[in-house]
């Protein structure tokens, strides 16, 4: 085995263990199932420690095992996951990343990141060490690190059992492995006596598909001993690994149980069953439970209960919960399990891991499939009805599905990309004294993996400069009547063939005035310049420009936004902004769907041809020549009554040396809020178009975002339209007189 | 382990000997299937067991799982003390033979 494989395999995987553990840390700040979520973290710090052993990453695995056993207590209910808590948890995670990172390096580690490890040890071992002493303070007085856990509530009482409880799952290869569930039990005898017991056979298949050297056995033990936890606990020491182990102590508060009950792997298990399991209550109190409900049911008195009335069977839950037989706490946790197991059963999900090269290359492949394509489709339309004809259709439209289907396989939703921000949202927000909370809508939609990757940058200036400079301080929120806590909205979605990502807060808005006199200072626009709202806005995208009094340590050093456009432009994409003074800001990104290839449209001047984006493009028709010395004096025509702005396309790409057709049409482009009519010779009809990228050399051309090759072998310009648009006014701009030049122009 | 399979009065008789542990588990399992494939009612003999463990008990679960599905009859005859002990420790002596009593009886009054 290639070990060098491996490791990359190793650290692709840590890092996505790491992004989930830091996702489930957030979560659990106000998850409703803290238990699960618990879980998912110590299998996360548990698997990042097994795979470094295997590599011999020391130093990474002696760090995460102090993580690890800190989850394990919480996992237990032992330690109370508080936000102290979640926080060092936050800071471990992060020094795990380091330490991540620099295994496998020569070097050694940096004296900075080598002290923050320490410290955190300290942290770590300090937090279970103050909790360790709890559960046996517990079976004199109540536990009060419980008081503060999530799920506990006033309901919280201390269950009557004297018995240690005893959950035990064990793995498929325990018996493999030369471990016997036996053997466990029989030890667990010599410490105290087994008073309840059931063995868990359900996951247990028929004969002819078992594997009879496969582990299927669970327990659920009622245990009477004076043994303390540590010596139980070392009853399953050599199984702990690969066996789910839930220890009780007696009289322990409802919530140990709760938790218990939401981090049990059984599904279909009937409420009143794992109640009687856990000693929550009795076998007699269940069945004065059940005669309850079965009274209700046959008997008149139905109507009685409105739950009754409505689903014709009152919930075991609430008759349990009504007569007072049991803490509501419990058949919520149990319920809502319940529940789970009934709808969201997880869909399956079977994915491979493919190298991003073979895509790539892939994707190439078929970039040229498209180019030879398009010649086959030339040579078919020649052949007019002929058998060529039909073959080429038919292969046009399988190329067509080829070349989505393959495309597809490069997008991925843009959550994961978002939901890295709850943490930088979390941690700002506490660093400016800010109450934010991030809201995140639309991260299903798809984009382009190299997209997605570079999207990332730019979001996260958008982001901090939104809490540092969009969002007032708590007082002037206040004063404003607006709520305490503001908010952060992170919103994707497609919109006419492009991605919207949209970052937008509830602040004070832009302050016009400031960013004018900024740009008047700093020389970036006539003193007398007459700018629209919108224009000044813009402004803040203008290279060296910010407006920030206090140069913070987040934003403000005047390399923002020049910065995020370049960035976005960098991917065909646009960014607008949107503010409202006292109502907040709304920063729009558009970007394309994919960078390789496109729904082109043919267009063509005289004998030269441009491709534009097909989805930019509302409806063609024909330039009235009746009017058309009016429409160039105007620049704008009569589009069914509405005001179109029109463009020549001749005019801006300076081909009026061309000869003049004698006809011409005008495509109406909308993209973002703009709406344009670009004036073009001919229609040439939909074309599917590689984007081949332009030199260096013409990087700074504006108007023109690629070239690609048409099926007859002639190369075509792919329009920018934002770009043209953005030609366009700038000769308006007086002193390049383009009113002059097109009436020059119609004169000859 | 060994099984030994007789067909006695439209019963399946399955006489079960030696050790039923992990060691043996492969073979005992294959040794089953093969002995399972009618359709008559299944009597287990564990009187000559020497020795039990979780695999023997998974197996004999399955066993009775099996004979739930196919619609015949399961009953585990007699025990050996090694087999009740650890039937009892499992709280499985109902499961296995309890019910087998019953079914037992419920066919002597049919009968």
């Amino acid at each position: 085995m290639n070990l060098d494989a491996a490791i990359q395999v190793f650290f692709a995987e840590c890092e996505e263990l790491l992004t989930r553990m830091e996702e489930a840390l957030l979560e659990l700040e106000t998850s409703s199932a803290p238990a699960e979520t618990i879980n998912e973290i110590f299998r996360a710090a548990h698997t990042i420690k097994g795979s470094a052993g295997l590599f011999g990453f020391d130093a990474l695995v002696a760090f995460t095992h102090q993580v690890e056993s800190l989850l394990d207590g919480m996992r237990e209910g032992r330690i109370v996951p508080s936000p102290e808590k979640v926080e060092l948890l936050l800071r471990s995670r992060d020094h795990i990343l380091t330490l991540l990172r620099h295994a496998g390096e020569e070097e050694p580690l940096a004296q900075a990141d080598v002290d923050t490890g320490e410290v955190l040890i300290r942290e770590l071992k300090l937090a279970q060490g103050i909790q360790a002493a709890a559960p046996v303070a517990a079976s004199n007085r109540a536990e009060p690190v419980v008081a503060s856990s999530p799920v506990a509530s006033d309901s919280d009482e201390i269950i009557g059992s004297e018995n240690w409880h005893i959950s035990l799952r064990f793995g498929r290869d325990v018996l493999r492995n030369g471990m016997d569930p036996l053997s466990f039990l029989n030890y667990l005898q010599t410490l105290g006596s087994i008073v309840g017991l059931e063995t868990l056979h359900g996951n247990l298949p028929v004969l002819d598909e078992l594997d009879p050297e496969s582990c299927y056995l669970g327990f659920e033990i009622e245990f009477q001993s004076d043994a303390d936890r540590a010596t139980i606990e070392a009853v399953f020491e050599f199984v702990r690994d690969d066996c789910i182990i839930h220890i009780i102590p007696p009289r322990s508060h409802i919530s140990a149980y709760v938790a218990m009950i939401q981090a049990l792997p059984e599904e279909e298990l009937r409420l009143g069953e794992i109640l009687v399991r856990i000693g929550a209550l009795s076998r007699a109190e269940l069945d004065l439970a059940l005669q309850h409900q079965q009274g209700l049911q046959t008997g008149s008195a139905s109507a009685a209960t409105p739950a009754a009335a409505g689903k014709g069977a009152v919930p075991l839950g609430e008759i349990l919960t009504d007569s007072g037989v049991v803490a509501p706490v419990v058949v919520n946790a149990a319920l809502e399990k319940q529940q789970k197991s009934r709808d969201s059963r997880p869909p399956d999900a079977s994915f491979l891991r493919v190298d991003a090269e073979k895509l790539d290359h892939l994707i190439e492949l078929v970039g040229e499939l498209v180019v030879a394509n398009a010649s086959v489709q030339m040579l078919g339309q020649a052949d007019g009805a002929g058998p060529l004809a039909e073959a080429a259709e038919s292969l046009a439209r399988l190329v067509e599905e080829v070349r989505d289907t393959t495309l597809s396989l490069r997008m991925v939703q843009i959550g994961p990309t978002f939901q890295r921000f709850q943490r930088v949202v979390r941690d700002v927000s506490r660093e400016l004294g800010k109450d934010i909370e991030l809201v995140i809508t639309g991260a299903e939609t798809e984009l382009d993996k190299t997209v997605v990757e570079r999207i990332g940058d730019p979001l996260m200036h958008l982001v901090r400069n939104s809490m540092d400079h969009g969002i007032e301080p708590l007082e002037r929120r206040l004063a404003a009547g607006k709520s305490a806590r503001a908010e952060l909205r992170l919103n994707a979605q497609h919109d006419a063939g492009s991605i919207v990502i949209e970052v937008s807060d509830d602040g004070g808005g832009l302050n016009r005035a400031k960013i004018r006199s900024k740009a008047i200072e700093r020389g970036l626009i006539a003193a007398d310049a007459v700018l629209s709202d919108r224009e000044v806005d813009q402004l803040i995208f203008m290279p060296g420009f910010s407006t920030a009094d206090q140069v913070s340590n987040l934003s403000g050093r005047g390399v923002g936004m020049d910065v995020v456009r370049r960035d976005i432009e960098a991917l065909r994409g646009t960014v607008e902004i949107d503010s409202t003074p006292g109502v907040g800001t709304t920063i729009r990104i558009r970007l394309p769907l994919t960078l390789a290839i496109i729904d082109g449209f043919l267009v063509g001047i005289g004998d030269s041809r441009y491709v534009l984006p097909v989805d930019l493009i509302v409806e063609c028709v024909e330039l009235p020549m009746s009017d058309r010395s009016a429409m160039v004096e105007r620049g704008y025509m009569d589009l069914r009554g509405e005001v179109l702005p029109i463009l020549w396309l001749r005019e801006l790409l300076d081909l009026q040396h061309l000869p003049a057709a004698r006809r011409e049409n005008v495509l109406v482009l909308q993209f973002g809020r703009t709406r344009v009519g670009l004036v073009v010779d001919v229609l040439l009809g939909e074309h599917q178009t590689v984007i081949r990228p332009l030199g260096r050399l013409f990087a700074a051309l504006k108007g023109v975002s690629g070239s690609t090759i048409l099926g007859g072998g002639e190369v075509a310009l792919i329009l920018d339209v934002p770009g043209l648009v953005e030609l366009g006014r700038l000769r308006e701009r007086p002193g390049t007189a383009p009113a002059q030049r097109i009436s020059h122009e119609t004169a000859r | 382990m060994a099984v030994d399979a007789t067909l006695e009065g439209g019963q399946l008789l399955l006489k079960f000997s030696g050790d039923c542990t992990i060691y043996q588990a492969l073979e005992d399992h294959a040794a089953l299937r093969a002995v399972m494939a009618g359709d008559e009612p299944v009597i287990a003999d564990l009187s000559e067991v020497n020795e039990i463990d979780s695999s023997g008990v998974q197996i004999l679960l399955a066993l009775r799982e099996q004979a739930r599905h196919q619609e015949r009859g399961f009953s585990v005859g007699a025990c050996s003390p090694a087999v009740l002990t650890v039937l009892r420790l499992y709280r499985l002596e109902d499961t296995l033979c309890g019910s087998a009593a019953a079914r037992l009886a419920a066919g002597e009054e049919s009968a």
